[in-house]
């Protein structure tokens, strides 16, 4: 191969030349060869091969590699992905937003009492391995799954749900929660396979098929039964088995030990499923919690005061944030300011 | 490259066909590529690789929808990820603040270090060209870094960037001469010297 037609080139047209940029950069005996023949031939083009050598150089780029198990990890996790994705097109899977009232009906009438166990292990920090699934959801949104035993979830806001892709009769079920979500469970038969487990940060849950609110959020983890019958075992610490009926909840503060007993309307903690957030004598400070949570927007307050303002008798509807935030504003008769960080809640 | 051509185009119509054996080995073929040019496109990495599995989860989804016979996979794929990403850019930008635009440019670093030390260019060179390279527009960089690093033929560069062959060259060579121009200068002395000092100060994305 010979390389006449370099004859009339200039620096630009041997930069734009692919055989060329091949020689500066991935050089062989050949590409050598082609070359040298032709500087001798021509000396005089010997400053502008010289050039546009140097121009080929400076346009090389850096690029900062992943490391290569990292790239193993996203194939495997790909793989899984595109696994499940594939299994979910032969289930059909056309779930109505209301279907879950079906469900909700059968696990009344067929009477399905079910057990909630707590754990309080040292390794209450199961970590999932890294092939998984994860259902993330941003802030604002709210997403509803199907998982592999058909149970329903439905992910709140600024959550992650992971679990493994395959579900076979011989392994519980089990999942990861980092947030918020509603569960609606299926019953399973067999012998491991019957039991449900979420696994949060603080706490292992334990389900035979029933529904309710699982939250797991920094400050507070908290189950609300909405249907249903449950014990919770006492776990090591605790005297007493606690009884749930519909209606009850369980909550464990952040710098509490033992997990307490409330009565509850748990629809209001189940009404994020509908994009509604209930205001029952809520005050600005716990509106101010959620509009971090959900939102994601920093929210300080000008003087300790206002926190305390509270809001009742009407639910607002969370999608847009901007609206959600002006109805505060008018129903307070507060004022909120902007910043780059968030807002800033002042008096008027 | 025209082998490789070769087999993916044919594990493309396996693919819109339903074969995840094939698809996978397109994900494999092409996620480092595709992943460098993201980062180009979008500083945020995180981002750059859940977009890159949302797309192609996204394709076999909608794998009947596809025309079998696409023409450059390598293309499609890049023209479909860059959407995708600037798509995704605005919205995060939207989430996190509303008053800050997403800021869109090409952010491809240039490695000139490796040419001082190759070629022990003399200092007054290297800050010419480093100046040159920072006068590319957004759209010259783009074009360069398809064509030189990922060795993409003009046609296929066009379809990605939204350029006509005759543009695209003329933008490519325009970008060179500019380079060269510069590195020639070093040679006159004290040509522009004071330009050149100002663009000096400007940040080497």
């Amino acid at each position: 191969m010979k390389a006449d037609y370099f004859l009339n080139y200039e620096a630009e047209d041997f930069v734009m030349d692919d055989t060329f940029r091949n020689w500066v950069l991935n050089p062989n005996y050949e590409l050598e060869t082609i070359v040298q023949q032709y500087l001798e031939a021509n000396p005089e083009q010997k400053k502008v091969v010289e050039d546009a050598r140097i121009i080929v150089l400076s346009l090389q780029v850096q690029e900062k590699l992943l490391p290569e198990k990292e790239w193993e990890e996203i194939y495997v996790s790909f793989q899984n992905k595109l696994n499940f994705a594939s299994r979910e097109e032969i289930k059909p899977t056309n779930r109505s937003i209301l279907s879950w009232r079906k469900y909700a009906a059968v696990a009344a009438v067929t009477g399905i009492i079910a057990t909630i166990l707590w754990f309080y292990t040292a390794d209450s920090k199961k970590q999932p391995n890294s092939q998984t699934y994860v259902y993330a959801t941003n802030f604002g949104e709210v997403k509803q799954v199907v998982l592999p035993d058909s149970s329903v979830v439905t992910i709140n806001a600024n959550s992650k749900l992971t679990l493994a892709p395959v579900w076979s009769d011989s392994t519980m079920r089990e999942v990861w929660l980092d947030g918020e979500a509603f569960f609606e469970v299926t019953k399973k038969p067999g012998n491991k396979s019957k039991d449900f487990f979420v696994h949060t940060e603080k706490l292992n849950i334990q389900v035979l098929g029933t529904s309710f609110d699982v939250k797991s959020r920094t400050e507070l983890t908290r189950v609300v039964l909405t249907e249903g019958k449950v014990k919770i075992q006492s776990p090591v610490n605790l005297h007493e088995d606690i009884m749930m009926l519909p209606g009850d909840a369980v909550e464990l503060k952040n710098k509490q030990k033992i997990p307490v007993k409330l009565a509850v309307r748990p629809e209001y903690f189940a009404a994020w499923r509908n994009k509604q957030f209930v205001l029952n004598n809520t005050s600005l400070k716990d509106i101010a919690l959620f509009i971090k949570e959900y939102y994601g927007t920093e929210v300080k307050f000008e003087t300790a005061a206002l926190e305390k303002i509270k809001l009742d008798g009407t639910s607002l509807p969370v999608e847009d944030e901007k609206i959600f935030l002006t109805v505060i504003e008018k129903a307070t008769g507060i004022k909120i300011e902007r910043t780059d960080k968030g807002i800033v809640i002042k008096s008027k | 490259m025209y082998n490789a051509s070769l087999g993916e185009n044919l594990q493309w119509k396996q693919f819109v066909s339903g074969d995840e054996a094939s698809f996978t080995e397109l994900f494999k073929y092409f996620s480092k590529p595709l992943f460098n040019y993201g980062t180009k496109i979008v500083a945020d990495e995180e981002l750059v690789k859940e977009c890159l599995q949302e797309l192609f989860l996204t394709l076999w989804r909608t794998r009947t929808k596809l025309s079998v016979n696409v023409v450059s996979v390598q293309s499609y794929l890049f023209l479909s990820f860059k959407r995708m990403l600037l798509r995704k850019n605005r919205q995060a930008a939207k989430v996190i603040s509303l008053n800050r635009k997403a800021y869109e440019s090409f952010a491809v670093q240039y490695s000139i270090e490796q040419v001082l030390i190759e070629k022990e260019l003399m200092q007054e060179q290297e800050r010419l060209l480093v100046a040159a390279l920072q006068m590319l527009t957004d759209r010259q960089k783009e074009a360069i870094y398809l064509k030189f690093y990922h060795n993409m033929s003009y046609e296929e560069i066009g379809e990605i960037m939204g350029i006509n062959y005759q543009s695209l060259r003329s933008l490519v060579y325009k970008a060179i001469k500019l380079m060269h121009t510069h590195l020639v200068e070093s040679k006159s002395a004290g040509s522009k010297s004071s330009s050149i000092r100002i663009l000096l100060s400007l940040l080497f994305i």
